[in-house]
């Protein structure tokens, strides 16, 4: 018990040491200047006095991690003072109660103050209490316990911490398979988890307990002692792992080796943390190594209960070929196993043991139901959200669907006006035709030989008329088909604006005058589509021709007005256009006034074939001199297409 | 048999008013009608047309329907409901065909309907009995 005594005296100077920082827990200085005293003081006299000191300012000062702190010294405090004080192995239960009591109180303030980290550290701490006054049984359910409270709040540190009691306590149970088993879980965890709590451990600790789990010769051992010394992070790493280099050394019979980490381990205050019965397996060790003639003196007493170290010495033994030794060990070690059977604790052990497998498979079938139930929770929330899109497909589909049918109603309606206007349209320069020509087969002498002319000559201006109306017709209906192309060549732009201008001079009201007006005299030669250019410039003048009943109709070309473009304008005296109309006109089928001849596609034309070259058309809206201006740029660079396009809609 | 209007006839009594927005369609209904010896006035939209009525009184109207102002249906609605101008024959001259707008013509109180492009014998059938019932119409109420 002194041993055990020595110990936890060592686990506080190593807790101290922590403590020697600055206020490392960061709570409120006063408290931690009682929670300092109280530490110091665990299992004497005086604790209560500081621990209670800790409280009264914690509450005061509102710091509710040093309130925390309080029910961690309270538990520590009674483990330690149950642990050091009574020698019976059966454990009072006044003692146990009022243990389970500090630890229950730990656990609630720790989970309501919001510190999950001592929750466990109650665990923790009980668990090694139990350990410490061999009640395996008890530790085995507290660890259980743990590790389903951990699943249950989803904290993988509790499940880890649970592998890891599990571990040494088949270690110590001799049974290295279950052993490993929860050593392999608990790597498993190490690597895969997110806890940072886990993070910050390290795996040393666990290789080396997977170093223990093969015969002492088997390399696996070194294996594993490599991979311990490898994932190393804090110093009782380092001296764990000289420890078990020392025992290796020992029996690979490796003297200078084993020299050098026995001495390491001997000088380290914090050996009895790694092994308590280190010191007395060093100096069976040093027995057994140095011993030239003659038995080894052997003393196992306080490893009664350590069966694998007892083993460990027969097996050195052996390899150092003091047979005798070594079978003596073997015959106590069966003695042992034969004690330890008939102990209630081993049945009920193995009772234990046979429900954790339960637990474990439980457990599988919880993880698998889980991970059955995330699925089909996923599977729901993308069946949803599948649906939702659906949903919002359809509300935006039908939306756009009652648009379009909008759209198609009034281009209906739009197309119905042109049938029955082109209808109109259609007669009206028939009825000259038709009926000028009925005048004209009447027989001679009805009419003078100049009406029969003027009458011819009516009847080739309204068929003129007529061509025209369905050219745009049937422009319109090409440019729908896609079926239009555009063909470079050069223009000049004078004899463009010249050529437009004779072709729409017919169409002149009485007393209007048409005239070009270019900026610059200078021919200027460009590569565009001269009869498209043309086209829309003879348009626009012919609508100018309409509109105007009196002053004049200019046609202008500039290159400055807009660089990079030939600019063409046109501008009548007529009734002008509202600001408000200038998008509308380019609409089809759109006519200001019904009672002007037209199909109402001119505009429409004018602007798919300007858009098919680059080249663009619009109403100046900027323009005041009374009438109409129109502008028609033209690209002085096409851009790089010669195919149809597809058609604008 | 010769048809009526290639008969010879008196028709100098007669006073025609013709309307029309397109210059053109009352020059070409001038040419045609002008074998004929009545007086043809011309008008070259509705408010034209209810004026020439106002300032005489006409024994047939010729009358266009799309015309910009007061269209065609107009005049005619205007002169039924004035008792002085309700009697006068009205013929409509459209290039409107649909039997909608024939039925609309005949519902406001046209006398009848002719089709654009006008065909000259049925232009001149449809004035002549126009004419030829006005003149019945006058000896039956001396």
């Amino acid at each position: 018990m002194k041993r055990r005594l020595l110990i936890l005296l060592l686990a506080l100077a190593a807790a101290t040491t922590a403590l020697a920082q600055n206020n490392p827990y960061e709570i409120d200085d006063e408290c931690y200047k009682y929670f300092q005293q109280a530490e110091l003081l665990v299992g004497k006299e005086g604790f209560q006095q500081a621990n209670d000191a800790l409280i009264r300012t914690a509450i005061e000062k509102g710091d509710t991690k040093a309130q925390t702190l309080y029910y961690v010294e309270n538990l520590k405090n009674i483990t330690h003072t149950i642990t050091g004080s009574h020698k019976n192995p059966e454990l009072g239960k006044k003692d146990e109660e009022a243990v389970l009591k500090a630890m229950d109180q730990l656990k609630t303030v720790s989970r309501q103050l919001g510190y999950p980290q001592y929750f466990y550290y109650a665990y923790d701490m009980v668990q090694n209490f139990y350990y410490n006054n061999n009640q395996f049984l008890k530790m085995m359910e507290l660890v259980e316990e743990m590790q389903e409270t951990a699943k249950a709040y989803g904290e993988d540190y509790g499940i880890w911490m649970g592998y890891r009691y599990l571990v040494s306590l088949y270690v110590e149970q001799n049974d290295y398979i279950s052993a490993k088993k929860y050593i392999l879980q608990a790597l498993d965890m190490y690597q895969t988890t997110k806890d940072p709590t886990i993070k910050r451990q390290s795996a040393t600790r666990l290789y080396c307990d997977l170093a223990d789990t093969y015969p002492i010769g088997n390399d696996s051992v070194r294996v594993n002692i490599l991979k311990a010394e490898a994932s190393r992070k804090q110093h009782l790493d380092t001296l764990r792992c000289m420890y078990y280099r020392a025992k290796l050394s020992a029996f690979l019979k490796d003297t200078p080796g084993y020299e050098q980490a026995r001495d390491y381990c001997l000088a380290d205050p914090f050996l009895p943390q790694i092994s308590r019965t280190a010191s007395q397996l060093f100096q069976n060790l040093d027995n057994i190594v140095y011993t030239t003639s003659g038995e080894p003196e052997i003393n196992v007493n306080e490893m009664t209960l350590r069966v694998r170290e007892v083993k460990y010495i027969a097996n050195v033994a052996e390899s150092y070929n003091f047979k005798e030794l070594a079978f003596n060990l073997e015959k106590r070690l069966v003695a042992q196993d034969e004690r330890l059977l008939s102990q209630s604790n081993q049945s009920k052990l193995t009772e234990l043991n046979a429900r954790m497998g339960n637990t474990e498979l439980s457990a599988q079938v919880d993880r698998q139901t889980q991970q059955n139930l995330r699925i089909t929770r996923l599977v729901m929330i993308l069946l949803t959200i599948i649906l939702l899109g659906a949903l919002a497909f359809s509300l935006i589909y039908i939306r756009n669907l009652k648009k379009t049918n909008e759209k198609v109603r009034l281009a209906n309606e739009a197309k119905t006006r042109f049938v029955q206007n082109m209808s109109h349209e259609v007669r009206t320069p028939l009825n000259a035709i038709v009926g000028f020509s009925q005048l004209l087969a009447l027989p001679d002498g009805s009419f003078q030989p100049e009406e029969k002319d003027e009458f011819a000559g009516h009847i080739v201006n309204n068929t003129k008329m007529l061509t025209m109306l369905l050219d745009d017709i049937l422009n319109a209906s090409a440019m729908d088909s896609g079926n239009y192309r555009i063909s470079y060549e050069l223009g000049e732009v004078h004899f463009m604006a010249q050529a437009a201008i004779s072709s729409a001079e017919h169409r002149l009201q009485p007393g209007v005058r048409l005239y070009y007006a270019p900026e610059n005299e200078e021919p200027f030669t460009f590569r565009t589509d001269p009869r498209r250019v043309q086209q829309i410039i003879i348009n626009l003048l012919t609508n100018a021709c309409k509109h105007t009943s009196q002053g004049e109709i200019k046609l202008a070309s500039s290159r400055s007005e807009h660089p990079g473009y030939v600019t063409f304008s046109v501008t009548d005296t007529g009734p002008g256009i509202p600001a408000d109309q200038a998008e509308r006109i380019f609409d089809r089928f759109t006519k200001l006034n019904d009672f002007v001849q037209g199909t109402g596609l001119g505009l429409s034309i004018c602007r798919d074939i300007a858009g098919r070259m680059g080249a663009k058309v619009y109403l100046d809206t900027t323009y005041t001199g009374g009438g109409a201006r129109f502008v028609f740029m033209v690209p002085e660079n096409p851009p790089e297409e010669t195919g149809n396009l597809p058609s604008k809609k | 048999m010769t048809p009526l209007y290639a008969q010879d006839h008196d028709y100098s009594q007669f006073n025609v008013l013709a309307v029309d927005d397109i210059p053109l369609n009352l020059l070409l209904v001038q040419k045609m009608l002008s074998k004929f010896n009545f007086q043809l006035r011309t008008a070259a939209n509705g408010q034209q047309a209810l004026d020439a009525v106002a300032q005489q009184k006409p024994d047939l109207i010729l009358l266009d329907l799309m015309m910009p102002g007061i269209d065609g249906f107009e005049v005619i609605r205007r002169l039924r409901d004035n008792p002085e101008t309700a009697n006068i024959q009205i013929v409509i001259l459209s290039a409107l065909n649909s039997n909608e707008d024939v039925v609309k013509g005949f519902n406001v109180g046209a006398n009848d309907f002719i089709m654009k492009p006008i065909i000259m014998e049925k232009l001149l059938s449809c004035v002549v009995t126009q004419l030829q019932l006005v003149e019945a119409q006058r000896k039956a109420a001396r």
